[in-house]
């Protein structure tokens, strides 16, 4: 595995991966999970919702370099997002922009079923 | 400019050339240097070319305590596993079609057998214990009146275990049964005499022991002698077992690899086997990492760890200043967990978040200190990130 294994996006965000950890459980607190690390890849989302947006992401991950930068990637584009932005979220936007081989691409869907599952909790919750 | 100097660590991939073996073959390569054909016996090139390969001849059974004519030169393990896999099977293959291995061995042994199941022979798939041994007991109870060859590595290429193999050898000599051992990861490092061990065949390879790549060996067995055919047919070189024109640099180089390895193999050991034990302390600190393979019966320079919490290609990525495997170097392009990780029972999570280090002549004890805090700092970031669910898993 070398650095020409990765687009430099990936390798940045690997290096120093943004809103790593989980907000504990509160009022406005949504948080949801995808995955299994036998699997190979695992993502736990956690944010705090105000109004009906998003105003802070956090992200845990099992997985990848690949994946590693995924969560980090979705941690800065969701902020501010709408529960209707989490649940039109599709793995295409981080597999172009982080250049996801296509072998990979199942791991993106684990992503994607976290973040819907988000959008799920979030609806749950009103 | 890249500052960063990445620290070899995966002899068990292959070993650097040894500035004197690499001296010898150059000499051979040179416009004074021996340019005949060995095989040329009419002529004084060819005969001083001829009295190289014998030379090497010599020092390679030397070091495996046996007759130079029972080397058969070859292009590498791979080749000589194949020859003695499919040389007795066929050559044997009326007289019975059983043979005997185990499934944590080498893809040079394991696949061709499979190729052997498809043409119509029967493999008995001995799995090894927690541990990595298999017991010579299993052996036993594998034989059958129609088995024709047991083979089974002396070293593991991933993790560095050791098979009994005289104790296996004894229970084949016994049952008149013929013995292959692949020893491409032993040579160097264990003291082999093939008389001991009671082997009928003996893989051999010159990368894994700071010679060349492309030139191995195959020690076959001449008293009685041992039925074999032939994979490459063409000038009848090598008594006929091996066709083809010998390559006199890569086997002199071969030659002097081996005859230095056995020659300074006590004191490498030693100080190699210091260096892993500094290794495996400082990698150990960081806990929720588990040692591969049997601890005590293992070679001095290979440690396979998995850590727990880590996803495999991350860790190995991040600990990119370091050139280790995960898993063994010839099947790491594939997705699946280790098969021989697998065969110990490790999950396919613990499997896939494994490592293995192996050490060698040239490994300094900074280069080890180097390693472990890399080592530490690494996983303890990645296991930062890591779902807490992951870390609770048995």
């Amino acid at each position: 595995v070398s650095e020409t294994s990765y687009n430099p996006v990936v390798v940045e965000h690997f290096a120093r991966p943004r809103n790593v950890g989980r907000f504990a459980a509160a009022a406005d607190i949504i948080a949801a999970s995808a995955g299994d690390p036998d699997q190979g890849v695992r993502f736990d989302l956690s944010a705090r919702v105000q109004d009906d947006r998003i105003v802070a992401l956090r992200f845990e991950v099992y997985g990848c370099p690949h994946c590693i930068a995924a969560g980090s990637l979705l941690s800065e584009r969701l902020q501010g997002a709408t529960q209707e932005d989490l649940r039109r979220w599709s793995w295409r936007e981080a597999a172009d922009e982080l250049e996801f081989p296509p072998e990979k691409r199942g791991r993106l869907l684990v992503l994607e079923d976290a973040v819907h599952a988000l959008a799920a909790q979030w609806q749950r919750r009103r | 400019v890249n500052t960063v100097k990445t620290i070899y660590l995966d002899y068990a991939a292959s070993t650097p050339v040894d500035p004197r073996v690499a001296d010898a073959m150059i000499e051979c390569l040179r416009a004074s240097g021996e340019q005949g054909n060995p095989s040329s016996a009419g002529h004084e090139f060819g005969r001083r070319a001829r009295a190289l390969v014998e030379k090497a001849r010599a020092q390679v059974a030397k070091a495996i305590g046996a007759r130079p004519e029972c080397i058969v030169w070859t292009s590498g393990a791979t080749e000589s596993d194949n020859l003695a896999i499919f040389g007795v099977a066929r050559f044997n293959a009326d007289r019975g079609r059983h043979l005997v291995s185990s499934k944590t061995e080498h893809k040079a042994v394991l696949d061709p057998l499979k190729q052997l199941e498809r043409e119509g022979f029967e493999v008995t798939w001995l799995k090894p214990g927690a541990d990595g041994i298999v017991r010579p007991e299993q052996v036993q109870a594998a034989l059958r009146p129609d088995t024709q060859l047991v083979s089974l590595m002396h070293v593991n290429n991933e993790i560095g275990v050791v098979q009994d193999i005289a104790a296996v050898g004894a229970i084949c000599r016994e049952r008149g049964i013929a013995f292959h051992v692949d020893a491409a990861q032993s040579a160097g490092k264990l003291p082999l005499n093939v008389d001991a061990m009671n082997v009928d065949l003996l893989s051999l390879t010159a990368h894994k022991i700071y010679g060349p790549k492309g030139i191995g060996a195959l020690y076959v067995r001449r008293k009685p002698p041992l039925g074999l055919k032939p994979l490459i047919y063409g000038g009848g070189q090598e008594y006929g077992i091996r066709s083809g024109t010998l390559a006199t640099h890569q086997i002199v180089g071969m030659g002097l690899a081996f005859e230095i390895a056995e020659r300074e193999r006590e004191q490498d050991v030693e100080r190699i086997g210091a260096l892993r034990d500094r290794l495996w302390a400082g990698i150990s600190s960081l806990g929720e990492v588990e040692l591969n393979g049997h601890p005590q019966a293992r070679v001095a320079g290979l440690l396979n760890v998995s850590f727990r919490g880590v996803e495999g290609e991350s860790l190995q990525f991040a600990l990119r200043e370091l050139a280790v495997s995960a898993g063994s170097a010839c099947s790491s392009a594939s997705e699946e967990a280790s098969y021989v990780l697998r065969a110990l029972g490790r999950s396919d999570q613990l499997a896939q978040s494994s490592l293995r280090f192996s050490l060698g002549r040239y490994t300094t004890a900074e280069q080890v200190q180097t390693a472990i805090a890399a080592v530490k700092r690494e996983v303890t970031r990645l296991r930062s990130y890591s779902p807490s669910a992951v870390e609770n898993k048995p």
